[in-house]
């Protein structure tokens, strides 16, 4: 026992501690940007998937032209767009607008966030679009006859049906975007893994690096049980 | 003059003529059956009366109301209209082949979802003092919806989901939810031909009930024994007119069309 | 408690694996054995591997696509007295510690600069250039920041833990500015472009080789702050026996004036005669 306490206590020092702290701090950064995204990202995947799949060709192929040039470049290429081509190319760099109020750290993370959720929208549009359009028009139709509007059919009827039909592919990618929130520490949002490389750069200690790892994987524990209850739930109503 | 009137209803799809001008009127209380080979006509008709399909011309009048077409263009322009069809296609029921019902909502949500729907709506435009709760409206469409199930026999089901029943309890669902909105007219697009001879005993029990209690409807229908023993009137279409009609018993005993004749003698 | 104690220090002992083959340990078995014959070991592998990244005027590849700079020449010139094989191989900066000391390279040879921190992890040579970190700019902005008192209030960047930021952090004046760390000093010129920052604060020999030139021709050094110093040096292994070898071939070339006219070659004089004199 007295072996254990004393490996114990070189690992809970100081060290460990203030680590601890400081990628907390990042995680807190690290989540904002998850659920922000999340937030911001469905309302407006649906939107797109409505307009993607709309018979109006002014609305369907700007917008499908959108999605495919979003969906066809890296993320990481996307956060750079929004973060210097503001100044480049429009000499209004986003760090000096005014509703950041001078806060370049404000600026940033808002930037990286707008890429985030145009990102993931268009992912989730695709989705959603396939949600939608596997629903059998009969189901439509029982609306229609029982003298239901168009949305009270879609909010009522056709919308849970929809989300049991992507919650598969849903969850694959909002864990993706946990782990992708990763890349907003090359624009300088101090995510946690930005935190964890100051550790590697300031005092030369690699372990927080690692140590983020078990951050991850506990949140996309949380998220991987909560996409199980949600799947239970949803398949009692087909066999 | 009769609860139905239509007259001279045609449809077609791209460059086939699916309704070539069908007419024919229902009274009150009477059944109708439509028979005919696939390909006839019959569930474009069907479908046309329940709005999924828009008549190119003709009319359809329910209770001395024009509710498409007619002789006036600016009439039927204003009953094109999205508002006008959603209320004049509650004149009708409509019960599918292949029932869908809402997976997501118990036998019960089933029955009261649209009835609901329609009930909160027609609350807001009354005056304030005459409004009632939500939990009125509520308790009041749940006793309806238990009276009807009762009428079909599955008054223990209420709490089940559609994906626990067998195919004749889910139509006879599908058949207590198109009676919830009290329509005039009850139509059946083949309603036992997704069933296995056992279940289709137990549905076509339930509409010979509703013909007891002086419900008006028409079915399209493959059973033959339940077109003569059930109807008081029968339509046998071809080629998208009607090639004949009359009592089951002139239509079935004594037919005068050719088509006809060799239609009964393949089935 | 005891399995729960249990299951986290199992956790930690995972996370921490790394931090032990860092070097991090010093009570380690793992480095000191073998540092004794760490000459021996790259001998018998008869080359060097020396673990760069690219950026000019230190290591990069010139327009025929060849690996070049002051260090590439440096280190080749070494290596020939030496008798090795120069191998380079680019690494990931934040890495060179435990590629190091993993024995994936033999040595950081890429304008390293000594630093305190450092010498708890690897063993410097001798300083063969003097590092100077300066302040860069939008030219727009050439008549309102002229000293370290203009930049107060600007919106300051350097590489998060390079010497740039110690030196923003250190100033009085710059101190007192809006500072946001940057992931590497090629991204905090891109966001001075985009003029995300007023100013950012990065090493000498990259601010020369870049502002000005390509797309960054509209940035510009400021001419009249001068900024704490450093020197670069060669990083070994802990107790390698490599630094003594290396830092005599040094002297070799010092006195023979070899590396006198490689720095006149990369135009670094000021900086080589700062660090070992005339």
């Amino acid at each position: 026992m007295y072996d254990i306490s004393n490996w114990l206590n070189s690992y809970i020092n100081e060290d460990f501690i203030r680590v601890t702290v400081q990628l907390w701090k990042g995680f807190g950064v690290t989540l904002s940007l998850f659920f922000l995204t999340l937030i911001l990202a469905i309302p407006l995947g649906l939107v797109l998937a409505f307009c993607t799949k709309s018979s109006f060709p002014l609305l369907k192929f700007p917008f499908r032209a959108l999605v495919y040039v979003i969906r066809g470049t890296p993320l990481l290429l996307q956060l750079m767009i929004v973060i210097y081509i503001p100044g480049i190319a429009f000499h209004s760099p986003i760090t000096k607008w005014g509703m950041f109020g001078g806060n370049v750290a404000r600026a940033y993370f808002f930037g990286a966030l707008f890429a985030f959720v145009i990102n993931y929208a268009c992912y989730f549009s695709e989705i959603f679009r396939g949600g939608i359009e596997n629903i059998p028009k009969g189901q439509y139709e029982a609306c229609d006859v029982l003298g239901m509007t168009r949305s009270e059919a879609f909010f009522k009827v056709i919308l849970l049906q929809v989300i049991r039909n992507i919650l598969a592919p849903m969850s694959n990618e909002i864990i993706t975007l946990v782990k992708d929130t990763a890349l907003a520490r090359t624009v300088a949002v101090t995510e946690i893994l930005f935190c964890a490389y100051e550790f590697l750069k300031v005092d030369a200690i690699i372990w927080p690096l690692f140590y983020t790892g078990l951050f991850y994987l506990v949140f996309n524990a949380v998220l991987t049980w909560l996409f199980g209850i949600a799947e239970k739930k949803l398949s009692r109503y087909y066999k | 003059m009769a609860l139905l009137e239509v007259s001279n209803l045609k449809k077609s799809f791209q460059d086939t003529e699916v309704l070539k001008g069908i007419s024919f009127s229902l009274e009150k209380g009477e059944v109708l059956a439509i028979i005919g080979s696939s390909g006839s006509g019959k569930t474009t008709l069907l479908r046309c009366l329940n709005f999924l399909e828009k008549a190119d011309s003709g009319s359809i009048e329910v209770d001395d109301h024009t509710i498409f077409g007619g002789d006036d263009a600016e009439v039927a322009s204003v009953l094109a209209s999205t508002k006008q069809i959603r209320k004049n296609r509650l004149y009708f029921g409509l019960v599918f082949q292949s029932f869908h019902l809402f997976p997501q909502y118990t036998v019960l949500q089933n029955l009261t979802l649209s009835a609901q729907l329609k009930a909160l709506k027609e609350n807001k435009t009354l005056p304030r003092q005459e409004r009632r709760t939500k939990a009125e409206i509520y308790r009041t469409l749940d006793q309806q919806a238990m009276e009807l199930l009762d009428r079909v026999g599955l008054t223990e089901k209420i709490s089940s989901y559609p994906c626990e029943l067998s195919g004749g309890q889910q139509q006879r669902v599908a058949i207590a939810r198109a009676l919830m909105l009290t329509p005039d007219i009850l139509c059946f697009d083949e309603p036992t031909s997704a069933l296995d001879p056992e279940l289709t005993k137990e549905v076509m029990g339930v509409i010979r009930s509703l013909k007891s209690s002086d419900t008006t409807m028409i079915v399209v229908t493959h059973e033959m024994d339940f077109a003569r023993n059930v109807a008081d009137k029968v339509i046998f279409m071809a080629n998208g007119i009607i090639e004949e009609k009359g009592t089951p018993e002139e239509v079935f005993d004594h037919p005068k069309s050719p088509i006809l004749q060799s239609f009964i003698s393949n089935t | 408690m005891k399995k729960l104690l249990a299951m986290l220090l199992s956790l930690l002992c995972i996370f921490s694996l790394a931090a032990c083959s860092a070097g991090q340990t010093t009570d380690g078995s793992d480095g000191s054995a073998s540092a004794n014959s760490d000459y021996d070991y790259i001998a018998a592998n008869g080359k060097l591997v020396i673990g760069i990244t690219l950026y000019e005027p230190m290591n990069y590849n010139d327009e025929n696509g060849v690996l070049t700079g002051f260090d590439t020449e440096f280190a080749q010139a070494v290596c020939e007295k030496l008798g090795l094989e120069p191998e380079f191989q680019v690494i990931d900066w934040d890495m060179k510690e435990s590629e190091l000391s993993s024995r994936n390279i033999d040595c950081i040879w890429n304008g390293l600069t000594v630093t305190e921190e450092r010498r708890e992890n690897m063993d410097f040579s001798m300083s063969y250039l003097t590092n100077k970190q300066c302040v860069v700019i939008n030219s727009s902005n050439a008549g309102t920041y002229t000293d370290t008192a203009s930049l107060a209030s600007a919106m300051l960047s350097a590489e998060g833990g390079s010497a740039g930021e110690d030196a923003i952090l250190a100033d009085e004046s710059l101190s007192q500015a809006s500072y946001t760390a940057s992931d590497s000093q090629a991204s905090a010129l891109l966001a001075l472009k985009s003029g995300n920052y007023d100013a950012i604060v990065i090493d000498y020999t990259l601010a020369t080789a870049s502002a000005g030139t390509g797309d960054y021709t509209e940035l510009m050094i400021v001419d009249g702050i001068q900024l704490a110093n450093e020197e670069y040096a060669i990083g070994f292994r802990l107790g390698s026996d490599m630094t003594e070898k290396v830092n005599a071939v040094i002297r070799e070339l010092i006195d023979d004036g070899t590396l006198a006219s490689l720095a006149d070659k990369y135009d670094m004089t000021d900086l080589y005669e700062e660090a070992v004199g005339k």
